[in-house]
């Protein structure tokens, strides 16, 4: 059962002029409580959300309906008495831009919280606590100060709808700390949500199996992913997700023709403007061009599509710039080689590609 | 006065300038399309960019490969263009619609790479390869925005062809006026792609065939759709009449139809756009066409005039537009070009009078913003040649002054800014020598003015800055240096530098001529003169390097390739090749790099052949490390081939097998020369192959490494024989098919074999046989007859095989060198023989099994060949030939296991009897000459003692070697020495007469006199060879100094086994031979030598009785022992 957060309704729109006036009239000085945004796979709605649990948001819209929306269905929560400060914050890491969201989350003041709801501080320490958590997994910092933070979070706030994203992401940084048992615990919690969220489980295992290159293993469990019974949207933009690492995979295991395959059809079906999914699309396509020996070419093409096309979403980015700063040098072409890797050491100093790119370097 | 139209400088082409179009007057400001025209004179319109916005309705994939085409576009990556665009030919999902896009998206990126080449043929190639990207283009009978691209690509590319035509023609050697004649249709065939023919008013335009139809009949769409939105009555053709003014829309149309028209409006000023631009290319066409005729004729007038109409045309329709101006400046500049040309002095007036009044509202725009600045400054200036021709000044007023004296940014100045203050100069100058009593006091001014403008021009050293200089010099001041200015900059210091450089080549032009007339003394000054200009640019390009901060790195890079050549050009060679390798290492895709490479390479090369000697072998290096990096870099171009070969040669030459593996798999196989480098990389593996097979064990290289450079040798080969072009024989696949031959020979393919040798265009035989007296000599046609002989005696062709035999003898020639040369090329044969024998003893598997058989067959082949050759032929060099083959055969070590040890002692007895026959014969004059073979004696002895020593014959084959030594010229040859210390060593250990076993050991050892030959043993050679033990530069005199300490050992260790011998003393004796030498020279030759002595010293310990002998270590633990 949702926790219920809040109380008081948005106005009907009849009574916004009035409330307008009024608001002018104080001189500004009145907070107008503004509305909710639930931005969903559907659509946006406003309104106000009255109470959440792991599972849905409940949100009463402006004629008083109260509507149950299923989190997995949810993009994001922006609430209209928040912060612009945490707004944005918020809207950074979800686009990747995790060390901006914490740059911007200092920005809010001591006293621009004072008398907040507890909701809005909840969100701050979410923002904190999953922005600290990217950073140091794009990174490859230190995960156990991040992993301290999500773990807190996890535990008080059994009833956020960030609650199983914050299980994946202490997952993530359990397997980083090289905690397996515990993060596989933690992906273990996440399958207990919607469908998407027992794909994503499965995702998360196999991911982790493929960073430590335990590839066999990992694509077993993509392979669960992939099996798992789901009608929804939400799930099958999961199973996508888990079809590029089915890719990854099989091209890590000497098949890259069927990497190249999968990685094909999962474009195939994407939509042009799902930049993320591309993005991540065309790297596990230019790594299985890798694999083939003469296709080095097509392995360019396939990163420079990330670079040039699809380049919104830093870790693809970096990712494919780490790729072509190699693939320039052998297909000796020097100065582009040395434009991409200037690009990723100014672009994403602290990514892992980045790190990665000295390391072979030295 | 020089008239600089028309000429390579000349600034008034459409290829000088970039309109962004505009309507300049009344704030009209309907946009024209983008067209963009580089300063050499190429036009790329972004035609294709229109295409991407509306066409994203195929896939995923199709979508996301549209955005990624458009991205490298922009980011002018149009080799990758051109690798997309092949895979989206190549995948059978494309779309028809992307499909049909394909030819010309890649004429776009295949014209924009072009302009990005040096002028020359693959400038020129790309640009065809374009052209018939656009002819696919318009085979489909393109429509609408595809239609008006693929016309305006197409008569742009044929201009600029046309173009390329006659600036060939300009060069010195060409045939011109053919040159001129091939530039004429493609002009004419620009024009037809442009403009559309004169047709009736009224009459039903047919399907479009040139840009301007395909942009009218767009236009007329949109009116057409347009006026049925409008509910009016349907337009005359195009609505031009109604150019930049948009109709007033009827009231109270629904806002979806508002919208509609909206969108129809910007199209159609979209297309009245790229409809100037489409007549601003014909006028264009028509001027570039008069260049491929001489000047003054009526043809000519004919084309200048037509050029001249079309520009007042369009002025007259679009006077306010940007390209209306633009027009109106060309044909004013026609006008001052018919001019210039016309010999008849009224009408010559007449002209300059037209072109000055149709330049006039030109001159007189106000305002510096966008193209107005450029345009007027390009009228001025062809103004300025009409006053100065017709010495009228009075028109060039303060006004037009003030603008001539303005500063302008280094990269606007163009030749057109530079024409205009030249020419300003120039007129002043002129005015002010004819200045009326009353404004004499103007003159001091209008001269300081005069030279302030030279002094800009001569600065900048680019256009006109010899006539600037010329002016200087006669205001009474010489042009000044770029160094005299403060605000000098790496632009100017560069453009000094390429001043120097035309000035430069100019001088050596000039010395090549006086060379060529006879006249020295004036080439000699010429030279001079070049090296002077030389110098200067030199410094100049340093400078402008040192000025570098901050500059495009396109232009350091240009800077820098003009700085290779000219240190290059100076015999500067190590510091061309520094710079070359840096540019070519850190700026591959800058322009000039692959030039500059190429003369990294040379230079390098030149360093390593004739440079002082120390730098020599590392000049060597680098030269493989350039080519390696220009193979790496341009795989395609010609350059890569070149480097490739010799990147060969050098592995050949430092006899590195890996590298040549790897030059195998590097070198391109589908370019011209390609095949060659494999035949060169494939022969030199395969020489490597034969030879390091006869190293010794211990540094020959494992089996399966030879096995596999044979295998790279044979892929090499086939490869480079399968792709020689039919014509032409080359002297490179002649050698190359014999080195395959060879080694089928050796695999026992003898129909490969044949097929090889008797190939009808390149097989060494065929070629030998041919009569061509080329082909009958040399390096070549000895290793084909060689071969030839080889193959045909072993295959049982004896007829053949004498014929080779005959062709071996005429090659060796007739001198008194032939018989030894034949000797030389006998034994190659023998070794090769041996060594092909020694394979098939070598071989494995199946082939283990089939070579026994394999060997008989060619035993007996030569078996009877040579009885033969014995029986008929008494020439000395033959009867030499007989019994070295006879002696290859019976001798070969690693042969042993195929040749019946039985067959191997008949032949080498054979081989003593004819060498025996032979002595005998110099005693007394035989059919060969007794004086021939007295020659020969001392190695014909020395091949008996080889002979008689397989045969354990010990003391005739000891007589022989104390023959030899007995001369006092011979005592001195170490090889002799070290043969005759073997010949005692194994006489030694194989003699059964245990009492002469012992003393041969002993002579080993400590050398033997007899007959007055002196034999030092092996303890003299290493006495002889001690100095240079320790001097690791002398590597052959170490080895064998290491190699005759460890035979000492060896021997008294056999001295052991014969009866009445001190064998304490014996092995203690040794024992001081192995400590000592370990403790004068610690190294001991090396890790091989080392483990020898190590294992000589362990058995030593072990005849000692001692149970766990230590070796070496014992002299380690025990330095006294070591002592």
């Amino acid at each position: 059962m949702p926790t219920s957060i809040r109380r008081g309704a948005i106005p009907a729109p009849w009574f916004l002029p009035v409330l307008l006036v009024g608001v002018i009239l104080a001189g500004g000085e009145a907070a107008a409580q503004t509305a909710d945004r639930v931005v969903t796979t559907a659509g946006t709605l406003s309104g106000r959300v009255t109470a959440t649990d792991a599972n849905e948001v409940q949100f009463e819209d402006r004629t008083g309906e109260t509507k149950k929306i299923p989190v997995d269905q949810i993009r994001e929560v922006q609430f209209g008495d928040e912060p612009a400060e945490l707004k944005s914050a918020r809207s950074m890491l979800l686009r990747g831009r995790a060390a901006d969201a914490l740059e911007e989350l200092a920005k809010i003041g001591a006293n621009d919280l004072d008398g907040a709801e507890q909701i809005l501080l909840d969100e701050v320490e979410y923002v904190r606590a999953a922005a600290t958590a990217r950073v140091a997994l794009a990174a490859g910092g230190d995960p156990r100060e991040p992993g301290k933070l999500v773990a807190d979070f996890v535990a008080k706030h059994p009833e956020s709808h960030h609650a199983y994203d914050m299980q994946e992401l202490l997952g993530d940084l359990l397997a980083r700390a090289g905690r397996i048992d515990n993060a596989l615990a933690a992906f273990g919690q996440l399958a207990k949500g919607p469908p998407a969220f027992k794909v994503r489980a499965a995702s998360a295992k196999a991911a982790m199996l493929l960073d430590q290159g335990k590839y066999a293993e990992a694509l077993g469990e993509y392979d669960a992913a992939v099996q798992i019974r789901t009608t929804d949207e939400a799930s099958a933009a999961q199973k996508r997700a888990a079809e590029l690492g089915r890719a990854r995979c099989l091209a890590q295991l000497g098949k890259p023709d069927e990497a190249i395959t999968l990685v094909q059809s999962v474009i195939q079906q994407a939509d042009p403007e799902d930049g993320e999914v591309l993005g991540r699309a065309y790297n596990a396509l230019g790594q299985a061009y890798r694999a083939v020996a003469g296709k080095e070419q097509d392995a360019l093409i396939a990163f420079l599509t990330v670079d040039l096309v699809y380049n919104k979403a830093p870790e693809n980015h970096a990712e494919a710039l780490y790729h072509l700063v190699e693939l320039w040098e052998k297909g000796a072409n020097p100065e582009r080689s040395r434009e991409a890797r200037s690009t990723l050491e100014t672009s994403y100093p602290g990514s892992r590609w980045a790190k990665k790119l000295t390391a072979a370097k030295t | 006065m020089a008239h600089f139209h028309g000429g390579l400088r000349a600034g008034h082409g459409i290829g000088s300038i970039l309109l962004l179009g505009g309507c300049l007057l009344g704030g009209c400001l309907a946009a024209l399309p983008r067209l963009v025209v580089d300063a050499g004179g190429v036009l790329f319109a972004a035609l294709v960019q229109r295409e991407g916005a509306g066409a994203e309705n195929g896939s995923t994939a199709e979508t996301t490969t549209r955005r990624l085409l458009d991205a490298l576009i922009e980011k002018r990556m149009d080799d990758v263009v051109i690798q997309v665009l092949d895979r989206v030919a190549a995948d059978p999902a494309t779309s028809a619609d992307f499909r049909r896009s394909l030819p010309l998206r890649r004429a776009t990126a295949l014209s924009s790479l072009a302009r990005r080449e040096s002028p020359g043929a693959r400038r020129a190639a790309m640009l065809e390869q374009a052209a018939q990207e656009v002819d696919r283009c318009l085979a489909a009978v393109p429509t609408g925005d595809e239609a008006v691209a693929a016309y305006t690509q197409k008569g742009n590319l044929l201009v600029e062809q046309g173009r390329i035509k006659l600036a060939q023609a300009k060069r010195p050697g060409e045939d011109a006026a053919k040159l001129m004649a091939e530039a004429m249709p493609l002009f004419d065939g620009a024009i037809a792609a442009l403009e559309a023919p004169p047709r009736e008013p009224g009459a039903e335009p047919p399907p479009p065939t040139n840009a301007e139809d395909a942009v009218l009949a767009s236009l007329r769409e949109v009116d057409a759709r347009l006026a049925q939105l409008k509910n009016t009555g349907k337009e005359k053709e195009g609505n031009e009449s109604s150019a930049g003014k948009k109709a007033r829309r009827p009231a109270k149309k629904s806002s979806t139809d508002v919208k509609a028209m909206e969108r129809l409006e910007d199209r159609q000023d979209e297309l009245r756009g790229e409809l100037l631009q489409t007549r601003l290319l014909v006028g264009n066409a028509y001027f570039e066409k008069s260049k491929a005729l001489p000047p003054g004729s009526a043809e000519w007038k004919v084309v200048v005039r037509a050029s001249a109409e079309r520009y007042r045309k369009l002025f007259e329709k679009y006077p306010k537009w940007g390209a209306g101006l633009y027009a109106r400046y060309y044909e004013g500049r026609n006008y001052l070009v018919l001019a210039q040309a016309e010999t008849v002095p009224e009408e010559r007036r007449k002209l300059l009078d037209t072109a000055l009044l149709t330049l006039a509202g030109i001159r007189g725009l106000e305002g510096e913003s966008g193209f107005v600045p450029t345009l007027r400054a390009k009228a001025v200036n062809a103004s300025l040649e009409c006053w100065l021709e017709e010495k009228v000044y009075e028109q060039f007023d303060d006004r037009l002054q003030r603008l001539s004296l303005a500063n302008v940014p280094a990269n606007r100045l163009d030749a057109d800014w530079l024409g205009m203050k030249v020419r300003s100069a120039q007129l002043l100058a002129e005015k002010a020598e004819v200045l009326p009593a009353d404004q004499k006091g103007k003159k001091p001014g209008m001269l300081r003015d005069a030279k302030k403008l030279a002094t800009d021009v001569a600065r900048h050293n680019k256009d006109f800055a010899r006539e600037a200089r010329a002016l200087l010099e006669k205001l009474g001041r010489a042009a000044p240096d770029d160094d005299d200015d403060p605000a000098a900059s790496f632009a100017a210091a560069f453009d000094v530098a390429a001043g120097a450089v035309t000035a430069m080549q100019e001088k050596q032009a000039e010395a090549k001529g006086a060379t060529a007339a006879g006249k020295p003394d004036e080439a000699a000054a010429a030279l001079e003169a070049a090296g002077v200009e030389r110098g200067r640019a030199l410094q100049s390009l340093q400078r402008a390097l040192m000025r570098g901060d901050g500059v495009a790195a396109d232009d350091l890079n240009r800077a820098r390739s003009l700085l290779t050549y000219l240190l290059y050009d100076a015999r500067r060679l190590y510091d061309a090749a520094a710079v070359g390798t840096l540019l070519a290492e850190r700026y591959p895709n800058a322009k000039g790099a692959r030039q500059s490479a190429k003369i990294a390479m040379a230079s390098w090369q030149q360093l390593g052949r004739d440079g002082p000697a120390p730098w020599r072998a590392a000049a060597k290096t680098r030269c493989a490390d350039v080519a390696a990096l220009i193979m790496r870099t341009w795989p395609k171009e010609p350059e890569s081939a070149e480097a490739a070969q010799i990147a060969v040669a050098s592995a050949a030459e430092s006899h590195d097998a890996d590298r040549l593996v790897k030059i195998i798999g590097d070198v391109p196989r589908d370019t011209a020369k390609g095949a060659e480098v494999l035949l060169r990389a494939g022969g030199a593996l395969w020489r490597e192959v034969v030879e390091r097979r006869r190293l010794p064990e211990d540094v020959r290289p494992a089996a399966e490494a030879l096995a596999a450079w044979k295998g790279r040798a044979i892929d090499s080969l086939d490869a480079g024989l399968a792709a020689v072009p039919t014509a032409g024989v080359s002297p490179v696949t002649v050698a190359g098919g014999l080195a395959r031959c060879q080694i089928a020979m050796e695999d026992g393919d003898q129909a490969l074999a044949a097929k090889l040798l008797e190939h009808p265009s390149w097989g060494g035989w065929t070629v030998l046989s041919s009569g061509d007296a080329v082909a009958a000599s040399g390096v070549l046609a000895e290793n084909a007859a060689t071969v030839a002989l080889r193959f045909f005696i072993q295959s049982q062709q004896l007829d053949k095989a004498q014929q080779a035999f005959d062709k071996l003898e005429a090659v060796a020639g007739t001198g008194p060198e032939a018989t030894a040369k034949l000797t030389n090329m006998y034994l190659a044969m023998g070794r090769d023989l041996q060594g092909q024998l020694e394979a098939l003893a070598a071989a494995q598997g199946d082939a283990a099994a089939a070579a026994p058989a394999a060997v008989l067959g060619i035993l007996a082949g030569f078996e009877k060949f040579l009885e033969g050759v014995a029986k008929r032929d008494a020439k000395v060099a033959s009867q030499i030939w007989v019994a070295t083959t006879y002696l290859s055969l019976g001798s070969g070590s690693g042969s042993g296991s195929v040749v019946p040890r039985a067959k191997a002692l008949a032949y080498l007895a054979r081989a003593a009897e004819v060498y025996e026959k032979l002595l005998a014969g110099s005693g007394a004059a035989t059919a060969g000459s007794a004086e021939e073979i007295a020659r020969f004696v001392p190695s014909i002895r020395l091949k008996l003692a080889s002979v008689y020593r397989e045969l354990g014959r010990w003391d005739e084959a000891l007589g022989h070697v104390d023959w030899i030594l007995s001369d006092p010229k011979r005592q001195n040859s170490l090889d002799a020495q070290i043969q005759a210390a073997e010949l005692l060593q194994t006489a030694g250990e194989k003699a059964t007469d245990g009492a002469a076993a012992a003393r041969f050991l002993r002579e080993a050892i400590a050398g033997r006199k007899s007959q007055g030959g002196v034999a030092w043993g092996w303890g003299g050679i290493a006495n002889r060879l001690a100095r240079q033990a320790a001097d690791p530069k002398a590597a052959d005199a170490r080895a064998k100094f290491f190699a005759a300490r460890l035979n000492v050992v060896r021997c008294r260790l056999a001295l052991l086994a014969k009866p009445g011998q001190d064998r304490a003393k014996l092995l203690q004796m040794a024992f001081n031979d192995v400590s000592v030498t370990y403790r004068l020279y610690p190294d001991l030759g090396g890790d091989s030598f080392r483990a020898q002595f190590d294992a000589l010293l362990k058995q030593i310990q072990k005849e000692r009785g001692e149970t766990s002998p230590r070796g070496l270590a014992e002299l380690d633990e025990t330095p006294v022992a070591a002592s």
